[in-house]
């Protein structure tokens, strides 16, 4: 076993024992913070694959963007900053289900793979990865252009119940909406 | 992979019609915001779809083009399906557009985020059919799909919506997450991702004896059986179709099922081995007609009723596909594709006319209702009634809804042809299940209301147009079928 | 295009466009004129198609197929189903299209005179010019794929006749009884027709081809494919016929029908069921044939005695005709099933005579349905006393019925019984005896019909009667007593053009 093995190994068990807590703790801020461990060993064992551009796409957008907004939310919509007891459900058939998932797919592409070595590719950096999404796969990279201009309108639709409204402007259609 | 120059030649005539479908759908946001005037978002959205559909058609009249290739391998390739699959969609986005002419009027619904959240759907739908390689197909799919949590919840104010909305949301992005999943392993077996090179990598014996491998098929095939809303994936359908406003829920059964089957086809067609496919298929399709025919029986509300129909119809199309195992050779493959897609063009076709007579029943802006409102109806508007009742005696495939009966005689001639006759049989008996709920539907429309006096509701003209439109298209494709069928098989 | 190519087309097409007219029509007394008129139109061109068949006969005897049609015509449509529009008719076919367009043209020319409650006459004689089409596009279809569809179109007409101008009165119970009636007959018999579908392309996936005349004989065809084609192909023609122990629709169907349905149903829709046994079924897997024949006789026989014993327990008139319908169908399935010559020139002439009889006989029970608003059997005595002639019309239709020697309905039962014994074995033989003894009982409840009905005291309601008869009904019911006169007496009539491609077919079975 290598050093890269043994830090693989060490940053998996992190990630996987932060997201356990994540979804265990029952305090929300918690949760969000534990997340921030977990992608980041996430993004840590990318940069152990050489991955580089992936790792920091991985720190800048999940652990910098997406936990940030989490944790916005927690704090606009005034949740409880203590422990939440009443929010706990049964933990049993999600257990069931993640730990069945993962298992399975652990022991699948074990059983596939055994002891075959798998050079690695040339390193993930952000040349490399941009001539891959510029010659290979432009067509799904401008598409997806699309999608999050959908998205994005979509989003500013839901959100805002006043765009659309009948010009009357008849109170009951805000009310509505917001109610929902 | 360095050297190779970063510039590629892109076959723009090959793309047209995708450009002319985003096209529309940003310049809907343009016109929306600079004019302000819903008339002109609402022109613009449709000479759009029409000019999409054109395009698609001229496109897809000449050879195949492929473009965006790797080698041999190709992201993009649009020939005769595809032209089919863009133009079809296209048409569909403007019959539904037309479907929401009461729906927009009404007010409560922004025109022109709804008209750009449909061609940005159109533009999904119009790419899926000519992609060529599982990321974007899983992109295209996305895109036709994303639009539609949002449409599915635009009815403001109304709890069901945004719970149809909500339920949409999380299966489909579970299904995609699946599909997903499914690409990796796939990929990490084969290491490759274009539908053809899969083809052939799959091929060999090695490979698919690995279990990772039928679980990668597994994955996918599962992932894209939710958005097609087959058993057992089929529990989000119902509610979602009923929440939604209708003309959004008849995109729904129309535009986003064909998109999941048109998923489905290419990927079990160009990438995936038949053996394995083949019997997991066969028994989805069974299970979704009777499972879906059986719950259809006892519903009281109309979308509903059409939800579990199209549920039902979904096993219909996905039936060919089972004989896929036990067919002979490569010709008969080929059939069992054309009999599926031939089937699923036959029923947007009539799914469509369904939902415009039921919109048109309705009052502007209303939900399906009860079966019950409707009652009488052919009475007091006998051709939209009649129509109506033609969408759904043509469902149930029985004369004179020539193109339903026809659409069954292609499914049991392909499932016969391939050595299927079990599922055959299980197809005509499921069609005498279907036959009750559409004839209690039929009939209902033409029973006496008794001293009851319903609402008087007044078709608007973009719908009955749509009705008529997509009845006297039924008629013809019902006389002449070997049109649908040859462009299927194209 | 020859005067006989002409005359298939025109045959369905009279009708087609007559329903699109009468639909088109917005007055509803021309619009009924109009109907009758395409009717009679129908009829003399149907006639007319028998006209010429020596030449057609000598033309088609080079060949070796066992259908040699009269005329034909074949013209692709949908290639990529095996569908060609290829119609023909021969002497199996003729007597059965003439006699569905001689019912039609009554039943509408009936129509012009009475509407049913409940519907709008126009609409009715429409469906039933729909109707009218679609059975014969049956009767003519030569190839396999538009024989079914022909089977379909009749099916929702029908239904609709059924659901809306049937049943007596608009009460929210009677509306029940017809609607459940209605569906009943609908999903039955789309099982049949759905399992014909299956069936044929059995055929068509091992042969390679739908034409009929080209596959009767069946000499292509594995034994395994023939036996599968043929089970379930006997299925779907045995819910049409129907069999015992698929008939349950048809006492319904039959009951709740108005009139003029009630006479096309019993008078022609069940012969597509025992049309298509003989010339698909039959013709296409012979050797399924003889190998379900044994079963076939013995559910033939069990319907004969079945249906007999249920008639003699019957309180209701209509529902005893249509119950007489599963014994009489019996005989004529057992005609067939004993596949000699004998037998299914006996199962023909049955399917005519049975048409003719039945038909009349609906007629009158409609009729007296209509004078007294009743069809219990105990409230309906005593109407020779009051109505002399509707109730001496229906003695006669009864004991046509029954198969006294010199009417029509002897020659059916009588030969089907005759073809039995000839095909020899004890099994034959027992059913030969079985079936006499159920000819025995068809005359024992048919005279107990008439003990009942014609004579005693008049019931209140017999008793407001008048005797006379309208115009329209002498007019809608004579051409039926003369044709059971007419058949009874000279039996070549049917037999005789029949004979040829009887021979024919009987030929391929050996």
């Amino acid at each position: 076993m290598t050093g890269v093995d043994a830090l693989l190994l060490a940053l998996g068990a992190v990630a996987v024992g932060s997201a356990v807590l994540v979804v265990s703790t029952r305090h929300l801020v918690r949760a969000g913070l534990y997340l921030v461990v977990c992608l980041g060993a996430v993004a840590g064992m990318y940069l152990v694959l050489a991955a580089e551009l992936v790792a920091w796409v991985q720190v800048l957008i999940y652990v910098g963007a997406v936990v940030v907004l989490l944790l916005f939310a927690v704090m606009l919509t005034r949740a409880p900053i203590g422990a939440s007891d009443d929010l706990d459900r049964p933990g049993w058939p999600a257990a069931l289900i993640g730990g069945g998932a993962g298992l399975g797919l652990a022991a699948l592409l074990v059983d596939a793979y055994r002891w075959t070595t798998v050079d690695l590719p040339e390193a993930g950096s952000a040349e490399r990865i941009g001539e891959q999404v510029f010659s290979s796969w432009v067509l799904p990279f401008e598409v997806l252009s699309v999608l999050l201009l959908s998205a994005l309108v979509g989003a500013i639709v839901l959100s805002r119940p006043d765009i659309g409204a009948t010009r009357t402007d008849h109170p009951g259609a805000g009310d509505a909406g917001r109610s929902r | 992979m360095s050297e190779q120059s970063l510039v590629q030649a892109v076959d723009h005539l090959a793309l047209l019609p995708a450009y002319l479908a985003a096209g529309t759908a940003v310049l809907v946001l343009l016109v929306d915001l600079v004019l302000a005037r819903p008339v002109a978002t609402v022109v613009t959205a449709t000479s759009g779809a029409v000019a999409t559909a054109v395009g698609a058609a001229a496109v897809g009249s000449g050879a195949q083009r492929r473009t965006f290739c790797v080698g041999s391998d190709c992201s993009y390739v649009f020939g005769g399906r595809a032209a089919l699959v863009a133009a079809l969609v296209a048409l569909l986005v403007l019959g539904v557009l037309a479907l929401s002419g009461p729906l927009l009027r009404a007010g409560n619904t922004p025109v022109g985020e709804f008209c750009f959240l449909l061609t940005c759907s159109m533009t999904g739908g119009v790419v899926l059919g000519a992609a060529g390689d599982l990321i974007t197909l899983i992109v295209a799919v996305e895109v036709l799909t994303l639009p539609l949590y949002v449409l599915v919840g635009l009815r403001r104010g109304s709890l069901a919506s945004a719970e149809a909305a909500v339920t949409f949301f999380v299966v489909s992005v579970v299904a995609t997450a699946l599909t997903l999943l499914g690409a990796a392993l796939l990929y990490a077996v084969t290491g490759g991702l274009h539908l053809e090179r899969l083809g052939t990598l799959l091929a060999d014996e090695a490979l698919l004896d690995l279990p990772l491998t039928t679980v990668a098929v597994t994955l996918v095939v599962a992932g894209l059986a939710f958005k097609v809303a087959a058993v057992p994936f089929h529990a989000w359908a119902p509610a979602t179709y009923d929440g939604a406003p209708l003309p959004v829920a008849a995109y729904l059964s129309t535009a986003s099922k064909l998109g999941g089957v048109i998923a489905l086809l290419a990927v079990v067609q160009h990438a995936l081995p038949p053996e394995v496919t083949g019997p997991v298929l066969a028994l989805v399709a069974a299970l979704t007609m009777t499972v879906g025919n059986l719950v259809a029986l006892r519903q009281r509300r109309t979308v509903r009723l059409l939800a579990w129909s199209s549920v039902a119809q979904a096993g219909y199309i996905l039936a060919p596909l089972g004989a896929l195992a036990l067919a002979a050779d490569a010709d008969a493959r080929t059939a069992a594709f054309a009999a599926a897609l031939a089937y699923a063009v036959f029923f947007v076709l009539l799914e469509l006319a369904a939902f415009a007579g039921v919109v048109a029943l309705r009052p502007a802006g209303a939900d399906g209702g009860r079966l019950d409102e409707l009652r009488g109806a052919a009475r007091r508007h006998p051709w939209v009634g009649a129509g109506l009742a033609f969408a759904l005696i043509g469902l149930a495939g029985l004369p004179p809804g020539l193109a339903g009966l026809f659409a069954k005689v292609t499914v049991v001639r392909s499932l016969l042809g391939g050595g299927a006759g079990w599922l055959a049989l299980v197809v005509a008996v499921n069609a005498v299940i279907g036959l009750a709920y559409y004839l209690r539907f039929a009939a209902l429309l033409y029973s006496s209301t008794g001293d009851v006096t319903p609402p008087v509701v007044r078709p608007a003209r973009a719908v009955a147009v749509a009705l008529a439109v997509a009845t006297v298209v039924a008629l013809v494709v019902g006389f002449a079928p070997q049109i649908v069928l040859d462009l299927a098989a194209s | 295009m020859s005067v006989g190519d002409f005359l298939l087309v025109a045959v369905l097409a009279v009708p087609a466009l007559g329903a699109l007219a009468v639909a088109a029509i917005p007055r509803d007394r021309a619009a009924r004129l109009v109907g009758t008129l395409a009717a009679a139109l129908t009829l003399v061109a149907a006639v007319a198609l028998v006209a010429g068949r020596d030449q057609g006969w000598t033309t088609y005897a080079a060949t070796a197929s066992a259908v040699r049609p009269w005329h034909s015509i074949d013209l692709p449509w949908v290639p990529g189903l095996d569908l060609r529009f290829h119609l023909g008719v021969d002497g199996i076919s003729w007597p059965l299209v003439v006699l569905t367009a001689l019912l039609t043209l009554l039943c509408c020319g009936y129509s012009l005179w009475r509407v049913p409650g409940g519907g709008d006459g126009r609409a009715l004689v429409a469906l039933l010019l729909v109707v009218e089409v679609g059975i014969l596009g049956t009767f003519l279809a030569l190839d396999l794929v538009l024989f079914f569809l022909f089977f379909e179109v009749v099916l929702l007409p029908m239904y609709a006749i059924i659901v809306g101008w049937g049943g007596d009165g608009t009460d929210p119970a009677s509306l029940d009884a017809r609607r459940r009636a209605g569906r009943k007959f609908a999903l039955y018999t789309l099982f049949g027709s759905v399992l014909l579908l299956v069936g044929v392309y059995v055929v068509v996936a091992a042969a390679g081809t739908a034409d009929i005349m080209v596959l009767t004989g069946g000499s292509e065809l594995s034994r395994t494919t023939q036996l599968a084609a043929f089970t379930l192909l006997a299925f779907a023609f045995a819910v049409k016929s129907p069999l015992w122990p698929l008939h349950s629709w048809l006492p319904d169907a039959h009951t709740q029908a108005p009139t003029v349905g009630s006479v096309l149903l019993a008078g022609v829709l069940l012969k597509m069921g025992t049309y298509g046994l003989i010339r698909v079924a039959v013709g296409v897997a012979p050797e399924g044939a003889r190998w379900a024949a044994p079963v076939l006789g013995v559910l033939a026989v069990a319907a004969i005695l079945v249906g007999s014993l249920v008639c003699l327990a019957q309180t209701e008139l209509k529902r005893l005709i249509a119950y007489s319908s599963v014994g009489h169908m019996g005989f004529v399935l057992l005609g067939v099933a004993t596949l000699t010559a004998t037998g299914i020139q006996a199962a023909l002439i049955g399917n005519v005579a049975h048409g003719v009889i039945t038909g009349l006989l609906f007629f009158l029970a409609g009729a007296i349905k209509d004078r007294t608003h009743t069809g219990a059997l105990s409230e309906l005595s005593g109407l020779r006393e009051t109505a002399p002639r509707l109730s001496g019309l229906l003695a006669f239709a009864a004991v046509a019925s029954l198969g006294l020697p010199g009417l029509a309905g002897f020659w059916g039962e009588a030969f089907a019984v005759v073809a039995a014994v000839e095909a020899g074995g004890a099994l034959w033989t027992t059913l030969a005896v079985l079936a006499a003894i159920g000819g025995a009982l068809t005359a024992a409840y048919l005279l107990r019909l008439l003990r009942r009905v014609t004579h005693g005291q008049p019931t209140p309601a017999v008793a407001a009667l008048s005797p006379g008869l309208a115009g329209a009904e002498l007019v809608a019911w004579t051409p039926l007593v003369l044709l059971a006169l007419a058949v009874g007496l000279a039996p070549t009539l049917v037999l005789g053009v029949a004979e040829a491609p009887v021979e024919a077919l009987v030929g391929v079975l050996r």
